[in-house]
């Protein structure tokens, strides 16, 4: 029976030995919460947009990490008015400026070092009026899912979200990949002086640091102007101390000073 | 008398089983629709029953003779009673093997009848005549081995450890089920035109199929099996519930005798000729490749019994190891498999009416390069999968009186499937990336860069990919039987049995990307790290996890009536009720069903020569954890699909080119379920024409309704079910709803025609035609077949398992050489070419919703067959015997083996199944026992 | 009485009755699906399949009325219908978002011929199906009724059936006729002209999800004089890289009954008076199973 015992006891710890898998997983960095509220946001105007300084000074420049809450979503929520025109929303997951994925060059032309996949970070743009907004800015991350009921009383969830960017069959609500900037213009003439909500939901963080760097800002555009006109009107701009780096040639350049690891001493930490 | 003297000598030279094979026992065949020894049907999984009267030359019944049962498998040693005062006797609870029975009294002679074998749940029935001319003898009686089974109407299959032996196959117990009529062998075979998912796997008579998937959950030693009981249909309400077959495994128990047995295999294709690779997918030829698959394994069997105390405890301890390397077409590195098996089994008989059996079994396997994750991505040989569990069970069974048995059992299942990655590895038999010496094998390299796969090509879901995956079992039962009751004022005999049963079962798997983000390599183009030309990946965000638990309950009752001597019913009512719960903990499958069994059995000329059996059985689909959790199938918190270059054709070119699979949950279940259920009819005809040979003729009808399907309620079609012209919630997604309709239904008839030939006068044969039908609307459980509303209306035809002709034979044959025993076996399958479906491009959600098979040419896959060769030398030495195989798999073969996925082969904007012949190998093996 | 003996005391005739309830009892299992199919019979009105065709050697214009006019028609079942959101009937919508006029969330829908790809892509969302017999139907109606030959991917006009035919088994490698979507084959034409020399057709709903006091309503996509279609989405559908580029077959856009002003243009024919579906749920929907008629009758003008 001694001997049965022991079978038993051996079968039994076993069966109770599970493995959390922790270390495979991106963990909470207490620096960056993983829900953050940024309050309320005045949107730029054109001409703010197109000074390099003021854009800087009057964008948001964040940091999220892992959700604590595991199984949840993360994400930053901010507020702005409705202006009565159409703005532009837009968001740049930029864990690491070079990237390929962005590079204005073609892809033939060839890239001196491979991109470094651990640093990069994935945010989903979403934009709605506030009231359609179901989550609790800085406690829970929401969407913009209401519930429709037609005149026979069938309730449809439907979606506000008025950023919506289209898929691969077409179909709206996709989101892009990671490091990619995401944007949309909003018509906010319907609902002037109304506020509207912007999330950045949290799709993934880096592994290096389990950080998401990014920028975001909302600028007034004129109707029929587009978010590509507003990033292409920029694109040459300095970001860090190089000149024209969203340019091929800037790219290059910068190219080749990351692999040679002398980014840090050109760029400065934009607080 | 001579040769049973002879026999007992040759007992102490050997070990039991062997020589008993080498004597010209009867022992097993295989048929559709009996087993060869015994007649009647006990009550047992993993136990067997002698029963009979006896007679005096008058024919009257003799009471008070004294009977005497003795086998080295019989723990607490030999039993002995009385015949009754009609002159009965029943001895119970024998672990199979086999049996000497005894019978004297004073004033007779004494008889001794060697060599009755026990099956798993049979019934072995003697008539013993005995005379009072023969006062004062001593006599072995040759008596006439029963070839037909004339009180059972399940089409059962007992493949005993000699046959198994004799009848060469690939040394697992997957492949010998496949042996038998309705069975098409696999992995995980189809049963009776069931579903790959819808069998039942018993280990010792403990209910082992895997509770997520409805599969095998585990591998055994081959030589630590006693017997193999194979049940494709007509079964009693004892066993479990499903719509396929089932297997039960039982392993060998020990005796009195020390015994040592072990074996070295090994096995290899390196020296067969290639052929070409044969391509046959829906009636086309696509692209060829060549055909330069490698296989080889190598295994180690060993296996220890005996006495731990003599006559009341014994203990089986095995151990096997086999190591295979697969190298698959256009993969460098071979696929490395590694599987250990240890077993151990201590039955206790204390005292007379109480035995306990605690058993044990854990099978640590890992598997380096897999290519389970993802055909289409071939392994760069970073991955690793590591899998196994343990099965641990104790078993009381009371014997509060010779014909009454209460049998309790306790048991505890748990598997486990981890796979991940191994950025190095130390292992120098593993030809890929070395770690440096100071290196850790599992530690995470998050900073180099992709790595180099085949071809070059950068796939990191080799190494990033990770997937942990437990599945538990417990599981209690208790059943109680008594046999040979007579009902007052009623004729005949009954056998009752009634039992209960509960399982509990769990499910907990976490799957995942290390680095969120996988990339695959479509094409297999040389890697290009300034582009990502013909890649696509995949970004996952979070982890999925599933956590699903259910339970199940089942209770039984039967009962098997004589009223008569040759007039048998067997009937019997089950109950099952089954909760199986999603993520959620709701209760996805939930319900309560029964199912009536009622067979009758005719020896019409009452000498048991001849059968003729029928009746009806109802079996429910009780379901698994994977169909539950189904519905939580985008419990993480999302994936994005991202296009490389090489699918701009589907994109804008831009770096806005993915899709977006919803985070959020869109399945659901529509209210109304019902329990998927076969409704089985059939029929037996059996015959013995001469000594030990058998004719045999059986038809099954079996008609399967409600199984499991998705349907989608989201997508609005066009009247073709072509494209979609709108969506309910105005949102592109599929929201599929799990349903039971009576529309998902299988038809399947099979007819076989058989001719069996026992084991006896040193060797077996059999050979079986079946033909048959299936037809229906789905096969698997859970497709998505009625995702487009017209194709049900389309979709009914010919299913996988409409395999026409299928010709089964196996002979093995003992060369009367003794001691040199030679051994010649072969065996042969072949299938006619099963359906091939044929899935069309629909412009909707998910590409491939149109089926289209009634038009056009309805393609048949070319028909398999394959035959394996084997022969063998007893070398005998003072201490044991040496025994020398030497096996030709695959000898003559065109057998369909390697399952290319669908996706693969998309690129012609169809989706097509591929299958490739299988390798010839030889295989040499040498063992020792004593 | 014990139980037994209720049951010795049956005459084997009520056992056997008794023993066939049971088995039917088990064997019949309603799901009551929320789902129905809705099957009925649309009417187009004669000018929909009538054009005024040039013919350029005489420079005569002529009425021709030929069913091969007619566009795709589409039905959906929505919650109600309203004659105050567009210059024709619309079905109610849901919130708007964005400035966009609101979803409709219909409740299912169907159609009566779909775009289907006729293996050239000179035709590329231009053949519909259930509208040609045959291989000739349709070269005989490009050749000789539009004026606008069929041409191969080399430029060249497809003059013969044979050549018509090999060109699609090559392309989807089918190996029979009835394979090819856009022949009616077997199943005949889609639309008959009836005694009032309109166009009738059958047609069927599939699984809609059932609402008592639905309405169906629907309308016709009038080809323009180009024989162009706004419902069809070139840039979806089947993706072939033959021929010297890589192309799509072309597919109904995905939004349609959403959406459907976003689609109804001039000259195509709206149901005017909807269908309203009283029967209290599904299950008495089924049980009565009736058909509809759905006329065609309002012409979109701007």
């Amino acid at each position: 029976m001694p001997r049965l015992l022991l079978a038993v006891g051996f079968v039994s710890a076993f069966v109770a030995c599970d493995r959390d898998n922790e270390k495979y997983f991106p963990q909470p960095v207490a620096e960056y919460p993983g829900v953050v509220d940024l309050g309320e946001f005045t949107p730029l105007t054109l001409a703010d947009w197109l000074d390099p300084s003021t854009r800087a000074e009057k964008s948001i420049y964040d940091g999220l990490g892992e959700n604590a809450a595991i199984g949840q979503w993360g994400g930053a929520t901010f507020t702005f008015q409705g202006t009565g025109g159409t703005v532009c929303v837009l968001v740049d997951p930029e864990a690491v400026f070079w990237l390929q994925s962005v590079d204005v060059r073609s892809p033939a032309d060839g890239y001196i070092c491979e991109d470094n996949n651990y640093d990069d970070g994935d945010l989903d743009l979403e934009v709605g009026l506030s009231a359609y907004y179901n989550g609790t800015p800085g406690v829970t991350v929401g969407n913009f899912e209401q519930v429709y009921e037609d005149s026979l009383g069938n309730e449809v969830v439907f979606e506000a979200n008025e950023c919506l960017m289209t898929g691969q069959r077409g179909q709206a609500g996709a989101h892009a990949g990671r490091a990619t900037p995401e944007f949309c213009e909003i018509d906010t003439s319907l609902h002037p002086g109304r506020d509207y909500t912007v999330l950045l939901r949290l799709w993934s963080v880096p592994i290096d640091d389990y950080v998401v760097h990014y920028a975001a800002t909302v600028v007034e555009i004129g109707a029929g102007d587009t978010c590509a006109d507003l990033v292409s009107a920029v694109a040459a701009d300095p970001e860090c101390a190089l000149e024209n780096e969203g340019t091929g040639e800037g790219f290059s350049t910068l190219e080749e000073l990351y692999c040679a690891g002398e980014l840090d001493d050109l760029c400065t930490e934009v607080e | 008398m001579l040769r049973g003297l002879r026999r007992e000598k040759k007992m102490k030279l050997f070990t039991m089983v062997r020589t008993l094979a080498l004597m010209g026992v009867p022992l097993l065949t295989v048929s559709a629709g009996s087993v060869i020894l015994g007649s009647g049907s006990a009550y047992a999984q993993t136990t067997g029953t002698i029963k009979g009267e006896v007679i005096d030359d008058a024919g009257m019944e003799v009471p008070g003779v004294l009977m005497t049962v003795d086998g080295p498998n019989l723990i607490g040693g030999a039993q002995q009673e009385y015949t009754d005062d009609t002159g009965r006797f029943l001895f119970t609870n024998l672990p199979p093997g086999l049996y000497t029975v005894t019978a004297e009294k004073a004033g007779f002679g004494k008889k001794r009848y060697a060599n009755q074998q026990v099956l798993i749940g049979k019934n072995t029935i003697l008539t013993i005549e005995m005379s009072v001319q023969e006062a004062g003898a001593d006599m072995d009686v040759i008596a006439e081995r029963p070839a037909i089974d004339t009180e059972s109407a399940s089409r059962t299959t007992v493949l005993t450890k000699e046959f198994l032996e004799r009848v060469p196959n690939s040394r697992s117990y997957q492949d010998a089920v496949g042996a038998t009529a309705g069975v098409l062998a696999g992995g995980n075979p189809n049963m009776g035109g069931a579903s790959y998912n819808e069998n039942t796997y018993m280990m010792d008579g403990v209910n082992v199929t895997d509770p997520v998937t409805g599969t095998f959950s585990l591998n055994f030693n081959y030589d630590a099996m006693e017997q193999l009981e194979v049940i494709t249909g007509a079964f009693d309400a004892e066993y479990a519930s499903n719509l396929g077959g089932i297997i039960n495994l039982v392993t060998r128990t020990g005796s009195n005798q020390l015994e040592f047995d072990t074996s070295v295999y090994y096995e290899t294709a390196a020296w067969a000729p290639k052929m070409d690779a044969r391509f046959a997918a829906d009636g086309a030829d696509l692209a060829p490749t060549d055909f330069d698959s490698q296989f080889s394994s190598m295994s180690f069997n060993g296996l220890i019994s005996g006495p731990v105390v003599r006559d009341k405890a014994f203990l089986v301890v095995s151990y096997s190891m086999t190591r295979s390397l697969i190298a698959r077409v256009g993969i460098d590195l071979p696929r490395d498999y590694e599987n250990h098996n240890l077993y151990a089994k201590l039955t206790m008989q204390p005292t007379a009416a109480n035995r306990f059996t605690v058993l044990s079994h854990i099978q640590p396997t890992t598997i380096d390069n897999t290519t389970q994750n993802n055909r289409f991505v071939n392994p760069d040989a970073q991955s690793r999968q590591a899998q196994g569990g343990i099965l641990a069970s104790a078993q009381w069974d009371w014997f509060p009186a010779t014909d009454v048995t209460v049998e309790s059992k306790l048991t505890v299942q748990q598997n486990y499937i981890e796979q991940g990655g191994v950025p190095c590895t130390h292992n120098k038999r593993l030809g890929y990336n070395p770690c440096e010496p100071d290196e850790l094998e599992n530690t995470y390299d998050y900073t180099t860069p992709g790595r180099l796969g085949i071809n070059n090509a950068y796939n990191s879901g080799n190494f990033y990919y990770f997937d942990f995956d437990d599945r538990t079992r417990w599981r209690a039962e208790s059943k109680v039987s008594a046999l040979d009751q007579q009902i007052p004022f009623l004729i005949g005999d009954h056998d009752f049995k009634a039992g209960f049963e509960a399982d509990f079962l769990s499910w907990n798997r976490t799957v995942g990307y290390t680095n969120n983000i996988v990339y695959y390599d479509w094409n297999r183009q040389p890697y290009d790290p300034s582009s990502f030309q013909n890649y696509y990946w995949v970004e996952a965000s979070g982890e999925a996890d599933i956590v699903a638990g259910g339970e199940h309950y089942g209770a039984f009752i039967q009962d098997v009536y004589q009223p008569i001597d040759n007039l048998t019913f067997r009937y019997g009512l089950r109950w099952d009720r089954s909760i199986m719960r999603n993520n959620f903990n709701e209760p996805v499958i939930n319900f309560g069903v029964f199912g009536p069994r009622f067979y009758v059995i005719w020896d019409p000329f009452g000498d048991g020569k001849t059968k003729v059996s029928g009746g009806y059985g109802r079996f429910n689909g009780i379901g698994n954890l994977g169909i539950a959790a189904d519905l939580n199938q985008s419990n993480g918190l999302g994936s994005k699909l991202f296009l490389g270059e090489a699918f701009n054709n589907y994109t804008n070119g831009t770096s806005f080119n993915y899709s977006l699979n919803p985070p959020d949950n869109t399945n659901s279940v529509h209210d109304t379920l019902t329990a998927p259920h076969s409704d089985e009819f059939s029929f037996v005809g059996e015959r013995q024409v001469i000594q030990d040979v058998v004719f045999g003729l059986s038809f099954t009808s079996k008609f399967t309704r409600n199984v499991y399907v998705f349907d989608e309620t989201n997508v609005i079609w066009d009247e073709k079910g072509y494209g979609f012209i709108g969506t309910g919630d105005g949102q592109v997604e599929n929201r599929n709803r799990l349903r039971t309709p009576s529309l998902s239904r299988r038809d399947y008839y099979q007819t076989d025609t058989y001719l069996r030939k026992n084991f006896a006068d040193r060797w077996l044969g059999q050979a079986t035609y079946s033909y048959v039908v299936s037809r229906g609307t789905v096969l698997e459980g859970n497709s998505t077949a009625l995702a487009v509303a017209p194709q049900a209306e389309l979709a009914y035809g010919n299913l996988g398992t409409d395999v026409r002709h299928q010709v089964k034979a196996q002979l093995a044959w003992d060369l009367p050489n003794d001691p040199w025993t030679t051994r010649l076996g072969a065996s042969l399958e072949y299938y006619s070419g099963g359906p091939a479906s044929r899935y069309y491009f629909s412009a909707g959600y998910g590409g491939n919703a149109l089926l289209r098979e009634p038009y056009g040419t309805y393609a048949r896959f070319e028909p398999t067959y394959y035959a394996n060769l084997s022969i063998s030398q007893a070398i005998k030495v003072p201490k044991g015997q040496f025994r020398v195989e030497a096996a030709l798999l695959n000898a003559i073969n065109a057998r369909q083996s390697e399952t290319v996925s669908g996706t693969y082969l998309y690129a012609q904007n169809r989706w097509s199944i591929v299958y490739r012949q299988n390798l010839m190998s030889g295989r040499i093996g040498v063992s020792y026992d004593f | 009485m014990s139980p037994r003996g209720v049951l010795s005391d049956m005459t084997s005739a009520t056992r056997a009755a008794l023993l066939l309830a049971v088995v039917a009892q088990a064997c019949t299992f309603d799901e009551h699906l929320p789902q129905v199919d809705i099957k009925g019979t649309v009417i187009v009105p004669r000018a929909a399949a009538t054009r005024m065709i040039l013919d350029d050697r005489t420079g005569v214009e002529s009425e021709v009325v030929d069913a091969r006019f007619i566009g795709p028609v589409y039905l959906g079942a929505y919650s109600d219908i309203r004659y105050d959101i567009e210059a024709y009937p619309h079905p109610a919508t849901g919130p708007i978002i964005g400035g966009e006029l609101g979803n409709t969330y219909p409740y299912g829908g169907g159609t009566v011929g779909v775009f289907d790809f006729a293996c050239y892509t000179s035709t590329l969302c231009k053949v519909v199906t259930g509208r040609y017999a045959d291989y000739s139907s349709l070269l005989d109606f490009w050749s000789n009724t539009l004026d606008q030959p069929v041409v191969d991917e080399q430029g060249a006009e497809v003059q013969s059936p044979d050549y018509f035919r090999t060109s699609c088994y090559d392309l989807f490698e089918y190996t029979e006729d009835a394979e090819l979507l856009f022949l009616a084959g077997e199943d005949g034409l889609d639309f008959k002209e009836n005694a009032d020399g309109d166009f009738e057709a059958e047609f069927t709903m599939w699984r809609v999800n059932y609402h008592a006091g639905m309405k169906v309503w629907g309308w016709m996509d009038a080809p323009d004089s180009n024989f162009d279609f706004t419902t069809c989405d070139p840039a979806n559908g089947q993706q072939f890289n033959q021929y010297s580029a890589s192309f799509t077959t072309g597919s109904s856009y995905i939004d349609l009954l959403n959406f459907p002003s976003n689609y109804i243009d001039i000259g195509d024919f709206v149901v005017n008076e909807p269908v309203e579906l009283t029967y209290e749920d599904a299950d008495a929907f089924r049980e009565a199973a009736p058909t509809f008629t759905l006329v065609y009758d309002f012409q979109v003008e701007k």
